[in-house]
């Protein structure tokens, strides 16, 4: 609780009173769990900073029940939940054994959450690490443990092998480690008190981020970045900066509050940097900003970021927010889907930063050589084999079909671009599909300007467009003229208008409601001379010559 | 007739006497203004008609006067009248008739109710149309007569007159001469839009409809937004999209547009995006507005060049389509007849030029082969096309230079420079003026035809 936003006295100075009455709150809530696990009575105890304000146990057992990051998350987009049956090439301890802190978590939950063969392993892995990093995020554990409980119960795959110590839910643990955190946080929040009133603007900086490091522990994220973000006022060096911008976008890329880790990677890229560990800073930077961009849909821009990043992270030293093989195959795919085949050679293949990433994932490598030298039907194949991986992908997921489209549109475009006549039949046997369906995407192609050509649809042949260019110029040229005189016409008469006093004015004395007053097809003619309107000449004559000027010079150039 | 008013010969001898403009103007006009009503409009029996001691040539001021008055009192036309009409539309002098042209605008304002009277518009049509171009100082001038005959052609559905006077731009415009209004202008571009959209003209007609939007305003006029109505459905059916209004359009009516034109402009957008089917709901939204706005016509023919539309953006991408294939992709899939449509449809564009294909029924349901334009623009055709577009530009550039040199040389807008301040501190267009100032005189050093058509041949190259 801020001190600096409720005036109230009470909260000011934690009493003995106010303890005991939260406790009040939780020992309540462990009865109602006591008596059964599934229900979804609990209140959300809001007010409270401790981890108790993010219980949030919805029966749905959706994909949003994890109330941590993605039920504080914003998400613009609606994502449909894709039920995945099994992950043809996903060896899960591997794969998560990557990651740390709590995307490690977020990762297993949104597995779990998807794949119904893999969810037993996926909450047993995540209760454990919960349980093995002594986690504060309470409720978490609850939900994960109460999912697992249900997983079983329903007897998804693996359900025998989970061991009774996992089922149930450590009270004894539980409380305690809910105690720590309340604990704490009155702690940090009292130490921090305590700065403010001798106002050492390193100490508030400080005990601002280890209370924010604290609330992002306990998954209270929103409390977690207003924490951070407040350290921005007691920032004296650039390194306190980079501190701050990091800790912000640790805490907004779980958020899912994009564009807020973009603002901060700008921030942190503009600032002077310090010396030690510049390298990798840069490198985390570019690895959010890249992140924030496959968000945002904007493909080129997050595989610029993801290429760009260097060497530095190949060991997985951003483990908490993406992990090599991560950067291995959100660059592979943005790049594929946005460079053309020269960027492609300049930018991925000659790229020995990108290189070491790429050695990670050798499947990713092979598809970005295999579309670099054509060969579509080992592209395709690889894309197909991987889509249930990487829709198990916690960033990926809602990004697949967009870049495996434009992956595919990239392909076909490539196929065609040499030939003056294609087969659509010999054509759809290499993308493994049907010639009315090939012929529906080349259609989208064309009419989108990507590829110029014609189908004949009778012999099912594909004919590159022949355009006459001396024919073009002719057209455009004539349409020019046609545009010049008639906008040149239109300024000379307006030109005339104004200087008449031919403009459109309320009449007299019916100043009330311009557009009734005027009825359009009946009224008095008031024959009125012309207005002197010398007022309008500077105008007017910048309007002739800017016309004159500017009209032969928009043209000319384009 | 009272006793103050002179005779019939005082007045012709005074008449006579006038030859010359000067003399009307300074001579006879005070003296017919002061003359009462009643000696214009009384018909002497027994006596010889004034007008025919006049020649409508010669003495057109005071012709006129005669005229309108007896127009005024006839109920249906006789043949005299007629004849008198006529002799004075095609002989008289537009100078004089100018100085009088409250007047003039009676004596048409009386035809054309006379006309209407009698249910028989069309007579006043060609007199008036002739009218104008006596009246006109200019070829381009806009008259007070214009939107009149305008209207009375659109009523009638005759518009055969009037299509010379429309399709002459109007360049001109001197209250002075004419005294026209704001008004006349618009309703003259308004109606003239209309008659274009009435013959399928809607290039015309898009054109006439900007000019009405594009007029300077401090207000919206209620003519301004209906123009702009018709201009966005105008514009959906010649080009598929709305052309951007120009940039100097006043705020209050783009203001004034966007608040009652939502419906107009969601039509817009839907067909702009080509789905038949979000189309159809839109329009169907629509429907009572446009019905409401006498619009609902143009709004179907959109729908019928959607059609068409489609065809043309399927030879883009097809050499040869079936005409089932061409039905589905344009959204006619599920009609009953819609092949035999479909089929009409292309056959129409064929024979207007639209498309370039054929239709072979060697397979069941017929095959469409797209073809390209044959035209090469190899041949004189496109030369003398080419030259007389050039020679237009070149007009209308001249115009400008001098119109640009003549206002640059008048006092006026000196003192308007001068009032800045020599070092032309806080003026606010210093740096564009100074380029615009460069880019015109690069025009005049060149030679502005001259640098027009370099620009023209180097497009070519």
């Amino acid at each position: 609780m801020d001190p600096r936003l409720s005036p109230d006295p009470t909260s000011l100075d934690p009493t003995p009173g106010h303890i005991s009455n939260t406790m009040d709150t939780s020992a309540d809530n462990h009865a109602s769990m006591d008596s059964d696990m599934f229900t979804d009575s609990q209140p959300a105890s809001a007010g409270t900073p401790s981890s108790l304000s993010n219980v949030n146990l919805t029966a749905d057992g959706g994909s949003n029940a994890g109330g941590g990051a993605e039920g504080n998350s914003k998400r613009k987009r609606f994502v449909k939940v894709v039920e995945v049956d099994a992950p043809n090439n996903l060896d899960l301890d591997a794969y998560i054994a990557t990651y740390k802190g709590h995307t490690k978590v977020n990762r297993l939950e949104f597995i779990a959450d998807r794949c119904p063969s893999l969810q037993v392993d996926a909450l047993k892995l995540a209760i454990t690490e919960l349980r093995n990093t002594n986690t504060l995020h309470v409720s978490r554990y609850i939900n994960l443990a109460r999912k697992l409980n249900e997983a079983v119960k329903f007897g998804a795959p693996g359900s025998a092998s989970v061991s009774s110590d996992l089922l149930t839910v450590d009270k004894a643990w539980a409380d305690s480690q809910m105690l720590k955190a309340k604990q704490q946080t009155d702690l940090l929040e009292g130490e921090l008190k305590n700065y403010k009133r001798n106002s050492i603007k390193e100490s508030i900086r400080m005990g601002n981020i280890e209370l924010g490091n604290h609330y992002y522990a306990c998954g209270d994220l929103t409390s977690a970045h207003r924490s951070y973000s407040r350290t921005r006022d007691y920032c004296t060096t650039s390194k306190h900066i980079i501190e701050l911008c990091m800790n912000v976008i640790k805490a907004s890329i779980e958020l899912g509050n994009f564009p807020h880790v973009l603002t901060y990677v700008v921030k942190a890229e503009s600032t002077p940097e310090v010396a030690q560990d510049k390298e990798l800073t840069k490198a985390k930077l570019k690895a959010a900003s890249g992140l924030a961009n496959l968000d945002l849909s904007k493909y080129p821009a997050a595989a610029r970021d993801f290429l760009s990043i260097g060497e530095e992270l190949v060991g997985n030293q951003y483990g908490d927010v993406i992990s090599a093989n991560d950067i291995a195959v959100y660059g592979g795919l943005c790049a594929l889907a946005s460079f053309n085949r020269t960027e492609l050679k300049r930018l991925v293949i000659d790229n020995v930063g990108f290189r070491q990433y790429l050695e990670l994932e050798p499947h990713i490598r092979d598809l970005i050589q295999g579309f670099y030298n054509s060969n579509y039907v080992l592209c395709l194949d690889i894309m197909d084999k991987w889509k249930n991986d990487y829709l198990l992908d916690l960033h990926l997921h809602s990004h697949i079909e967009a870049l495996y489209t434009n992956i595919r549109k990239k392909a076909l475009v490539q196929f065609t671009s040499p030939f003056l006549t294609v087969d659509l039949t010999k054509m759809a046997k290499s993308f493994s599909t049907t010639v009315p369906a090939l012929e529906k995407e080349l259609v989208s192609l064309i009419i989108g300007g990507q590829i110029e050509a014609r189908i004949d649809s009778q012999q099912k042949i594909l004919w590159a467009k022949q355009t006459n260019k001396r024919s073009a110029i002719f057209e455009r040229s004539t349409a020019m003229g046609q545009d010049y005189e008639r906008e040149a016409k239109a300024l000379v008469l307006r030109m005339q208008m104004t200087n008449h006093g031919l403009v459109v004015k309320s009449p007299p004395g019916e100043r009330g409601g311009p557009n009734d007053s005027e009825s359009p097809f009946e009224g008095p003619h008031h024959p009125r001379g012309g207005r002197d309107g010398r007022e309008m000449f500077a105008g007017t004559r910048a309007n002739v010559s800017s016309f004159l000027s500017s009209f032969s010079r928009d043209r000319h150039h384009r | 007739m009272a006793p103050s008013d002179p005779s019939f010969d005082e007045i012709i001898s005074k008449i006579q006497a006038a030859t010359d403009i000067a003399a009307v103007t300074k001579t006879l006009a005070p003296y017919l203004n002061n003359l009462n009503d009643t000696v214009f409009a009384a018909q002497p029996s027994g006596q010889a008609d004034p007008l025919d001691a006049l020649d409508p040539a010669a003495h057109s001021f005071a012709y006129l006067h005669f005229l309108v008055h007896r127009c005024k009192a006839s109920h249906g036309f006789d043949h005299a009248l007629l004849t008198k009409v006529w002799a004075f539309v095609t002989s008289c002098d537009g100078e004089q008739v100018r100085l009088a042209s409250h007047k003039a605008m009676s004596f048409a304002e009386a035809l054309v109710k006379v006309a209407t009277d009698t249910r028989q518009p069309i007579i006043a049509i060609k007199p008036l149309a002739i009218f104008i171009q006596r009246l006109q100082a200019s070829p381009g001038q806009l008259t007070m007569i214009h939107p009149l005959l305008a209207k009375t052609c659109l009523l009638a559905q005759s518009v055969k007159d009037i299509i010379p006077i429309l399709n002459n731009d109007i360049s001109d415009v001197k209250p002075q001469q004419t005294h026209i209004n704001y008004k006349d202008f618009l309703l003259y571009h308004y109606y003239g839009g209309m008659i274009y959209a009435f013959l399928k003209n809607f290039e015309r007609a898009v054109e006439f409809f900007k000019l009405a939007v594009s007029a300077p305003a401090e207000v919206a006029s209620a003519i301004q937004i209906e123009a702009h109505k018709k201009y966005v459905l105008t514009s959906l059916l010649q080009y598929g999209r709305v052309l951007p209004l120009p940039k100097y359009i006043a705020s209050a009516v783009q203001r004034t547009i966007k608040v009652q034109c939502v419906a107009y402009a969601d039509f817009a957008t839907a067909y702009e995006k080509k789905s038949n089917g979000a189309i159809r709901t839109e329009l169907e939204k629509a429907k009572p507005i446009f019905v409401r706005d006498k619009n609902f016509g143009l709004a179907k023919q959109c729908m019928e060049a959607l059609h068409r539309r489609n065809i043309q953006d399927l030879t883009r991408t097809y050499l040869t389509l079936s005409i089932e294939n061409i039905t589905s992709l344009i959204g006619l899939g599920s009609e009953p007849d819609g092949a035999r449509r479909v089929e009409g449809i292309i056959v129409r564009m064929i024979e207007s030029g639209a498309v370039f294909a054929t239709i072979s029924h060697e397979h069941a349901g017929g095959m469409v082969s797209f073809l390209d334009d044959p035209n090469q623009h190899n041949n004189t055709i496109t030369m003398d096309m080419i030259n007389a577009q050039i020679q237009k530009a070149t007009a209308i550039t001249a115009k400008l230079s001098a119109m640009d040199q003549a206002i640059s040389s008048m006092p006026a807008f000196f003192n308007k420079q001068g009032s800045h301040g020599p070092d032309h501190s806080g003026y606010p267009m210093d740096e564009s003026e100074y380029s615009m100032h460069m880019g015109y005189d690069n025009y005049i050093d060149e030679g502005a035809p001259l640098s027009l058509i370099e620009h023209f041949s180097e497009s070519f190259l």
